[in-house]
């Protein structure tokens, strides 16, 4: 197990360092230098934010010291100074908006698998029934589905026609003078459809893939044994199916970390949610050049840190990985 | 497999048969726009903005008066020509990546893989919203981002497909004549990997489809006056409360448009898996 950690935290190390040099590069290799592109298209700039940034990065030396001095302060969680006009510390920012992004991308992640792995498992077991045809095409609408239209087609229904659910934002005017359970009840009821609305393509997916994985597993000479040995239906699905069965889908779960973050620009610019994902779409219109890179390795450590959980719940479901 | 023998499964395939049709009115939508639109999709009307559908305008109009109807047929060529060319990049780039780590193999293939993982942990929306930033929005750079950054699951597949086709007699055959490695690589392991790619490509041109219209709903993506579905949808967000129309029917346009690929993807998929023979027909 120690040297199973030891494997993967080394690995994890290698792609942080590799994600930062892409995203590194992407500045570097931006056509003209980072500051023209940022005075030229960015009339906020003034001279010192200008020098500032120079200094910031070391624009004098060379790229690979560059990269090493920029390196060493995101390690410190110095992503620089905003562009934007309070000047504020890029981290002091995302700070403030992470929590709401995660919370929602973790309350996400727990629903789809909360869904999909039972969809998955019965519409295997039950192939070719009107069962499994129903949810083979409501999978392929869930697919399809754009994210944002999705949100616009709620927004519609339940906040403009039915009055039912807030279109945007977290709180609603007066949240203050709420009570707490009043303050809790108004949070989740902004939360409904921005969390539907995150889910909603994931369970398409991942009951894909639990049910392919199952009528995989369902063909394996174990099950066969099992079912010989006289042991019942549910006991063979699921004790001897589910946990190799799920093997793929935990694989299938880290991979789609970066694609729930990367959705939350989305889902939060729709309903004006005030997490990362909106202030990423902000920094990405004003140019706020600092900010963008800082988002973008927090990005890559959550994705990290996705993946590791990933790793750990595929330890946890296959005890060979252990050895 | 044999040509007509694909071809027999591929009439008998319902799924492919569905998503072929449907991508197939979505060419006839693109090419024909010109005839098809009944206004000029960039014509301002001061006299009918956000005009409910009618008998005028089928599927009403914009805050500015443009027929939603003609802004929509023209916006087919750009979903579509943004999906096949954004495709095509990542296709030829997942091809060489994926070829390089499964013919070389050993410590090339470990640096390849390590690199594909990499690009695989970075939450590529962002990425390609940063680079567009930079960069400034238009087609063909959105096209290029979207194409550079969604390469990592064809070089997967066709990686795999080497790693077992290396070790064949043909190719050793091939080998042994003196056969260059590009020319292996080209001419004999690479139409036998061409399943798995084509899959992955229809399949590929169904989110690339989904990232567009993602973007041009930002205003990072197609930037109007030219028409793109996502730019529909975002006038139509701005008004939401009084013009359903301009939300509705381009985001059912994608829906439909998405499916007709995955459909289609999926369905060649059944058609070139010889494990699912047995079951099924």
């Amino acid at each position: 197990m120690l040297t199973y950690l030891t494997k993967k935290t080394l690995e994890m190390l290698v792609t942080f360092i590799g994600i930062t040099i892409i995203s590194f590069a992407i500045i570097h290799f931006a056509p003209g230098k980072p500051t023209d592109v940022l005075t030229d298209l960015n009339p906020k700039i003034t001279p010192e934010a200008r020098a500032k940034l120079e200094r910031y990065y070391g624009l004098d030396k060379p790229v690979t010291t560059q990269y090493i001095l920029w390196i060493k302060r995101v390690v410190m969680l110095d992503f620089g100074e905003s562009f934007s006009s309070d000047h504020r510390a890029v981290w002091t920012k995302i700070k403030e908006r992470l929590p709401i992004t995660l919370y929602i991308n973790i309350a996400s992640l727990l629903i789809i698998l909360a869904i999909a792995i039972p969809i998955g498992i019965s519409s295997a077991v039950a192939r070719h029934s009107l069962y499994d045809k129903i949810t083979t095409v409501g999978v392929f609408v869930g697919f399809a589905m754009p994210g944002f239209w999705l949100a616009l087609l709620l927004m519609m229904f339940f906040g403009v026609h039915l009055h039912m659910l807030p279109v945007a934002g977290l709180k609603s005017a007066g949240f203050d003078a709420m009570s707490f359970q009043g303050k809790a009840v108004d949070i989740l009821r902004h939360l409904i459809m921005p969390i539907f609305v995150s889910s909603f393509g994931g369970i398409a997916g991942i009951s894909r893939y639990m049910r392919g994985s199952m009528l995989e597993v369902i063909r394996q000479d174990y099950m066969t044994t099992a079912r010989s040995k006289g042991l019942s239906q549910g006991r063979i699905i699921y004790i001897h199916g589910l946990r190799n069965a799920l093997l793929p889908i935990v694989t299938i779960v880290g991979l789609s970390i970066p694609g729930l973050i990367g959705g939350s620009v989305i889902f939060e610019q729709v309903f004006s949610i005030p997490g990362m994902g909106q202030l990423f779409y902000m920094s990405v219109m004003s140019r706020d050049y600092p900010l963008v890179m800082g988002i973008l390795t927090i990005g890559a450590v959550l994705t990290l840190a996705g993946n590791l959980f990933a790793d750990l719940g595929y330890a946890a479901v296959d005890p060979r990985t252990r050895r | 497999m044999k040509i007509n023998e694909a071809m027999i499964r591929l009439k008998e395939n319902k799924m492919a048969a569905v998503g072929g049709i449907i991508v197939l009115c979505l060419f006839v939508a693109a090419i024909f726009a010109p005839l098809l639109a009944p206004y000029d999709p960039e014509a301002i009307n001061r006299h009918s903005v956000l005009a409910a559908p009618c008998r005028a305008h089928l599927l009403g109009t914009d805050d500015l008066g443009r027929d939603v109807l003609s802004r929509m047929l023209y916006g087919a060529g750009i979903s579509l020509s943004v999906g096949f060319v954004s495709v095509g990049i990542a296709t030829l780039v997942g091809i060489a990546v994926g070829a390089m780590a499964g013919y070389y193999g050993k410590a090339v293939d470990t640096a390849i893989m390590r690199f594909v993982d990499i690009m695989l942990s970075i939450p590529t929306f962002f990425l390609i919203l940063a680079v567009i930033a930079f960069l400034d929005s238009s087609i063909w750079n959105i096209m290029a981002v979207i194409g550079l950054t969604s390469w990592m699951g064809v070089s997967r597949f066709v990686r795999a497909e080497f790693l077992s086709l290396k070790t064949r007699e043909y190719v050793l055959a091939a080998r042994a004549s003196g056969a260059s490695d590009i020319r292996i690589i080209i001419s004999h392991m690479l139409p036998n990997s061409l399943a798995p790619v084509i899959i992955s490509a229809v399949l590929g041109i169904a989110s690339a489809v989904l990232v567009e219209s993602a973007l041009s709903f930002l205003g990072i993506g197609v930037q109007p006056p030219t028409p793109s579905w996502g730019n529909i949808l975002s006038s139509g967000k701005d008004n939401l409360e009084i013009a359903w129309w301009l939300s509705v029917f381009p985001g059912l346009a994608i829906l439909v448009t998405v499916m007709g690929y995955n459909l289609l993807g999926e369905g060649l998929r059944d058609i070139f898996d010889p494990r699912l023979w047995d079951d099924r027909s």
